[in-house]
């Protein structure tokens, strides 16, 4: 056992559903399968529950995008979130204190107000915020880079750890079985079918199979020969000493690739990346990003130029080109299901799990998540979402 | 055990009873191995607790990673003096 909720002893023969990876999209998954009835469940995961992205994430959370794909996606999880804790009787430490997309330059400002216009118009409240707002909002905040931004109220940050135990909890209480120190090698299949998993211990079968692998889904499609342009990225983040509360709001800004919040502690957490992508699945840091970081998080609240950093670490996901996940039905494998390629997947997880499970269970695709369908990838459309802190490789 | 944060031998072991039973989630249950010292205050005497706890000399797991930097760093001598110098963002 890892922890409260994993299973002793090893996994059965057979289950209904195997579920391949234990991160907050796997266990979303597994506990809104559990409570639409299915229960005979195993998720299967190699090393400890969360000690993948879902242990390492900046734990940001808004709906407050710019395309209608992701506002809608992401408005049902950020629903989810505020009736969390209550839902799984674990406290996620969810603080609804907003967030904060700042604008910078010219061009985001004058975009700012088209964007806002379009969440209106899906549908999700966000406020349009002028210099003297923001400053208002971010006193700290450098007003040379705070010049403008969208501000979303209800929106904010949970506790990473909480929300993968509180998921894991609950869905063991309904009757899944979650196993740590299980390696899943591959994903069988015949006559275009899911068939089970093979693993370190054997096989297992299952007539349906989640992949909610993170970093290495990539390498487990590939087991069952499902080809879709992913690739490994590596993230990294810092964490500061506690410091008297100097910001109350999730903030994110595009222009600088950066994303942070304070905890309820007082250390100032945050992420920044460079354009392009760290293709790799190491865990090390890198000197390079301890100085972007740096540099970036003291030019935007010059006052923490005095704070130490504690803490450098990193976290890997997978990537689609366009950077939204993918959800649902492998192409050309029935009953092998997909929770992948999640750049934001902290934030989805709570809708995503409830609208897969949903799929699975009724056979119908939620509205909500057709669009983010791996065919997609292979007929080469992709998703158009602007206000991301992550860029795309220069190719696309 | 951890000065930092203030985690104490009871909050160990009734993290562990409760089912934190790896260096990995017990770090993230209790905090130790994660204060400003860098672990370099509990790191040993959390090793000695899991090992008396799984009944063992040694723990059964190797402890978790040590995060750079090995010791706090102020963020402003980690900034690059000529601002334009990172690579930017998306503007
Ligand atoms: C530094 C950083 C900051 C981020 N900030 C945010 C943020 O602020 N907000 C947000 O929403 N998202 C953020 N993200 C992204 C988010 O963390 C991920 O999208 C999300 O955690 C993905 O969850 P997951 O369950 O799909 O994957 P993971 O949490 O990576 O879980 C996958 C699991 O699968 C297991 N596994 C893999 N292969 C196998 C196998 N073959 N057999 C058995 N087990 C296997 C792994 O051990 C792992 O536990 C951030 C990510 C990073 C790294």
């Amino acid at each position: 056992m890892t922890l409260p909720g994993v299973a002793t002893g090893r996994p059965k023969a057979g289950y209904d559903v195997v579920v391949v990876g234990a991160g907050v999209q796997g266990l979303a998954t597994a506990y809104e399968l559990a409570r639409s009835g299915v229960t005979n469940v195993a998720v299967l995961d190699r090393s400890w529950p969360g000690g993948g992205a879902s242990g390492r994430n900046g734990e940001m959370i808004r709906s407050a995008f710019s395309s209608r794909e992701w506002a809608q996606l992401f408005d049902l999880s950020l629903r989810r979130f505020s009736e969390l804790s209550a839902e799984l009787d674990f406290n996620i430490l969810f603080s609804p204190s907003g967030y904060l997309v700042l604008s910078t330059t010219d061009e985001e400002l004058r975009r700012q107000d088209l964007v806002a216009a379009k969440q209106a118009e899906y549908g999700v409240q966000s406020e349009i915020l002028d210099a003297a707002e923001v400053r208002r909002l971010v006193p700290h905040a450098n007003p040379e880079l705070a010049r403008g931004g969208i501000f979303q109220r209800r929106a904010g940050f949970a506790h990473h750890d909480a929300v993968v135990w509180g998921y894991l909890r609950a869905a063991a209480r309904a009757g899944v079985s979650v196993f740590s120190g299980v390696d899943v090698h591959a994903v069988l299949t015949s006559g275009g079918r899911v068939t089970g998993v093979r693993t370190d211990g054997g096989d297992i079968a299952a007539d349906i199979v989640v992949n909610a692998a993170g970093a290495y889904s990539d390498d487990l499609n590939l087991t069952a020969d499902v080809h879709l342009p992913l690739v490994k990225a590596r993230l990294e983040m810092i964490v500061t000493e506690p410091v008297k509360p100097f910001l109350r709001c999730a903030v994110a800004t595009p222009h600088l690739l950066g994303y942070c919040h304070q905890t309820a502690r007082g250390e100032f957490v945050g992420g920044t990346e460079l354009p392009g992508h760290d293709e790799t699945d190491s865990l090390n840091t890198t000197y390079h990003m301890l100085r972007d970081m740096a540099t970036k998080w003291v030019r935007l609240f010059p006052d923490l130029g005095g704070v130490r950093i504690l803490r450098n670490w990193a976290g890997t996901v997978s990537q689609a080109p366009d950077l939204a996940p993918v959800l649902g039905e492998a192409p050309g494998v029935s009953g092998y299901h997909l929770s992948i390629a999640w750049v934001y997947g902290f934030m989805g997880a709570p809708a995503a799990g409830r609208l897969l499970a949903e799929s699975i269970t009724t056979g119908r695709v939620p509205a909500v998540m057709a669009p983010f369908e791996a065919r997609r990838l292979i007929e080469g459309r992709s998703i158009a979402e602007s206000t991301l802190v992550v860029t795309t490789d220069g190719r696309s | 055990m951890c000065p930092c944060h203030d985690a104490t031998l009871f909050d160990l072991r009734s993290s562990w009873e409760a089912g934190y039973r790896h260096p990995e989630t017990l770090k993230r249950a209790t905090a130790v191995f994660m204060g400003p010292c860098q672990g370099k205050l509990c790191g040993k005497v959390a090793g000695d607790v899991i090992a008396a706890l799984q009944g063992a000399a040694e723990p059964e797991e190797r402890r978790p990673s040590v995060r750079p930097p090995l010791f706090p760093v102020r963020m402003g001598d980690l900034a690059y003096e000529d601002e334009s110098k990172p690579a930017g963002g998306a503007a």
